[in-house]
């Protein structure tokens, strides 16, 4: 374990300066929007040099998986043809979108940044929790803690060998200019009151990349142009967006959006603009195709996954339904459509009535949810009033596709304040730790 | 084979002058098996140059008008040679997927499970044809463009889009992939909207509102899973205007 007493004496240090730089996230919660500090915990996850190898190995099958998935959903849909995935997962997933048909992204790249979320078991192995494919956020945070740690105690990073985060930046960069079709990078961000907005302001300048709202962009002639402040036009050439397919474009998805660029999804069809992540990429992170992941390893790629998911099931299936009601209490419980740690329930924590409402509308609809065994996480210490405790901990790790899959050799780790809850999300009040990747083993 | 001529108006009326007034307007048919575009025309006012593609939906005409304006014109005309003996061939079955889901606008609730109860005869599409025939009433004035399937199934009345929402949610009820086409037809003052089911390897048209399958009078311009998919016009502007439109279709036998 490396030694890191030096830095944790500095962790108020850190958040102080966390809070002036302005690293919060924000909520709404009962419609009003309220910006809450992100806590950040000194003591850093650990990965060992092997063992990150495995799973650096693993997600970029993983990704490449996913990808290839996406593609052929648009595409050929040769995966429903040979019976691996069956279609009313796919079209009836709030994420696939029918405009997307036939369309083919720049270079093929459909998931530019993935967001993969993990949790290592008690005996050490790993498992898949989620994919974030639209817009996964989070990655700003370890960057900059990083950089606030070494500042507060470098020789903490002189006495352990860590593998440098900041390349990140580097990462994005060449993933957007991979992509690109000609022109400035830009970021498009809804603007301050997204939940992300640090985040966004932060990358733009870690890359270089224009940050941009809406308003600032237009279509015209086949293609987009950014609006400078001093009345010049920039042609664009990627669009890194922190905004949802919904709003992107109210000509081609939601007709009520303020926020979206007019007639940017025909530029992006016509590939004179890079898209990323490319729209409709929500079909592969639907918690329902989660599920089906191991198999599209094998079918796309035929090999064996080398991370595991979570064991699940799926009420869909018969032989699942009869096993969710047998165990029912020692499950935890997934609506499908719902995100952010919303819509998660523990079979074991529901009252007789909630129990058999809940069951109820398992079975009127059982494609809405999936069940899964609680895993019994490895728990990460947490300094709580000057004393290590244990909490629950995520990872966050992030795989961007330039012309191969690239693991970023760092991750956000998020953990559960209270000592009872399973869920870690920054939506629920969660905190956040930085993640080392030993670069020696 | 029948030579088709059709004209198309569409005129918004703005109480105030609006800017940056983006559209995508679908109103030109697109050559397929079934129909052979011969000659089609458009023009707006204000006059901007067009941009053509297709998509998803078919064929669609595009752009954005910048400065003010309190009006926007659109007329298209053309001739289009058709032939329903020969119906455009659909993609082979698992590709379907798309067309056998529900939408939001088409899934079933308790009304539509009560008409679905209650059809007779082996071949769907025809007895729901018959269903509609004997139970729903043409109705204008009673449902919007975001009535649900549903919503129409529990009056029994409405319009063209609402009798073809209601065969959509049956037909895909058992299965059966089928889509929303918006085209025009002879004798309809108006866009007008029928279904397409896919059988064999092709799609056959069929129109519930006219309780007939569909012949040498009509024209498909769009089509999509449900009529959210393929409107004739979608606008976004700034201003803060009240819009009237107008909207008039014609064909006729040349």
């Amino acid at each position: 374990m490396p030694d890191t007493r030096a830095l944790i004496a500095h962790t108020d240090d850190i958040n102080e300066l966390l809070a002036r730089y302005g690293v919060k996230f924000g909520i709404y919660k009962e419609g009003v929007f309220r910006e809450q500090l992100f806590p950040f915990d000194a003591i850093p996850r650990v990965i060992e040099a092997d063992d990150f190898a495995v799973l650096e190995k693993g997600l970029k099958q993983r990704v490449m998986a996913l990808n290839l998935f996406i593609a052929d959903i648009y595409g050929d849909k040769k995966i429903i043809r040979d019976k691996v995935v069956p279609e009313e997962f796919v079209f009836n997933s709030p994420g696939y979108l029918h405009q997307c048909e036939g369309q083919l992204p720049p270079k093929g790249v459909w998931s530019h940044i993935s967001g993969i979320d993990l949790v290592q078991g008690k005996d050490g192995s790993w498992f898949i929790l989620e994919d974030n494919l639209r817009v996964p956020s989070g990655a700003s945070y370890p960057m900059i803690a990083r950089e606030l740690c070494r500042r507060a105690s470098p020789r903490t990073f002189q006495t352990n060998a860590v593998a440098d985060n900041r390349d990140y930046a580097r990462l994005l960069k060449k993933t957007m200019d991979h992509v690109s079709t000609g022109g400035c990078n830009v970021i498009l961000t809804p603007g301050r009151y997204n939940a992300a907005y640090f985040e966004h302001s932060f990358l733009a300048e870690k890359t270089g990349a224009h940050l941009v709202t809406g308003n600032e962009l237009t279509v015209e002639d086949g293609y987009l142009w950014f609006n400078g402040y001093d009345g010049n036009k920039e042609r664009v050439g990627t669009v890194y967006r922190r905004i949802s397919d919904d709003f992107l474009d109210p000509m081609a998805f939601r007709a009520d959006s303020l926020i979206g660029i007019p007639h940017l999804y025909d530029v992006f069809r016509q590939g004179h603009v890079a898209l990323m992540n490319a729209p409709g990429n929500g079909v592969a992170d639907d918690k329902g195709i989660y599920y089906f992941v191991p198999k599209m390893i094998r079918y796309y790629l035929g090999e064996e996954p080398i991370l595991h998911n979570a064991p699940t099931y799926l009420p869909y299936y018969d032989e699942d339904m009869q096993y969710v009601l047998d165990k029912f209490d020692s499950l935890v419980l997934k609506d499908v459509a719902e995100a952010g740690g919303y819509g998660v329930v523990f079979g074991s924590k529901m009252t007789a009535q909630q129990k058999a409402d809940f069951i109820a509308l398992l079975k009127k609809e059982p494609r809405r949810f999936i069940a899964q065994e609680v895993i019994d996480f490895r728990d990460l210490d947490i300094m709580d009033q000057g004393q290590p405790v244990p909490r629950k901990a995520d990872l966050r790790a992030f795989v961007l596709m330039a012309d191969e899959p690239m693991v970023w050799r760092s991750g956000l780790t998020r953990f559960s304040r209270n000592p009872d809850s399973f869920i870690v999300n920054s939506s629920q009040g969660g905190g956040f730790k930085d993640t080392w990747v030993l670069s020696q083993p | 084979m029948t030579t088709l001529g059709f004209s198309f108006q569409l005129q918004l009326s703005f109480s105030c002058p609006v800017q940056r007034h983006a559209f995508v307007l679908r109103c030109l048919p697109e050559s397929s098996a079934s129909q052979q575009v011969e000659r089609a025309d458009i023009h707006v006012l204000p006059r901007l140059p067009l941009t053509h593609s297709s998509d998803a939906f078919g064929l669609k005409q595009t752009g954005t008008i910048f400065a003010p304006h309190a009006g926007f014109c659109v007329q298209a005309e053309g001739r289009v040679q058709v032939a329903p003996e020969a119906p455009e061939p659909s993609p082979p079955d698992w590709q379907l997927g798309p067309y056998r889901c529900h939408t939001p606008m088409t899934v079933p609730g308790e009304a539509l499970q009560a008409l679905n109860a209650s059809l007779k005869g082996d071949d769907i599409p025809d007895s729901v044809m018959t269903l509609l025939q004997d139970k729903f009433v043409y109705q204008p004035g009673v449902t919007g463009v975001s009535t649900t399937a549903e919503e129409a199934a529990a009056a029994m009345q409405g319009v063209c889009q609402d009798e073809s929402h209601v065969m959509l949610s049956l037909l895909r009820m058992h299965g059966i992939p089928c889509r929303y086409v918006m085209g025009y037809m002879l004798g309809d003052g108006s866009t007008h909207a029928w279904v397409e089911y896919a059988r064999d390897g092709r799609w056959l048209g069929l129109d519930p509102t006219n309780r007939r399958a569909v012949n040498d009078e009509y024209i498909r311009i769009a089509f999509g899973r449900d009529a959210n998919d393929c409107p004739v016009n979608r606008g976004i502007f700034s201003g803060s205007a009240w819009q009237r439109s107008q909207c008039s279709a014609a064909v006729w036998k040349e």
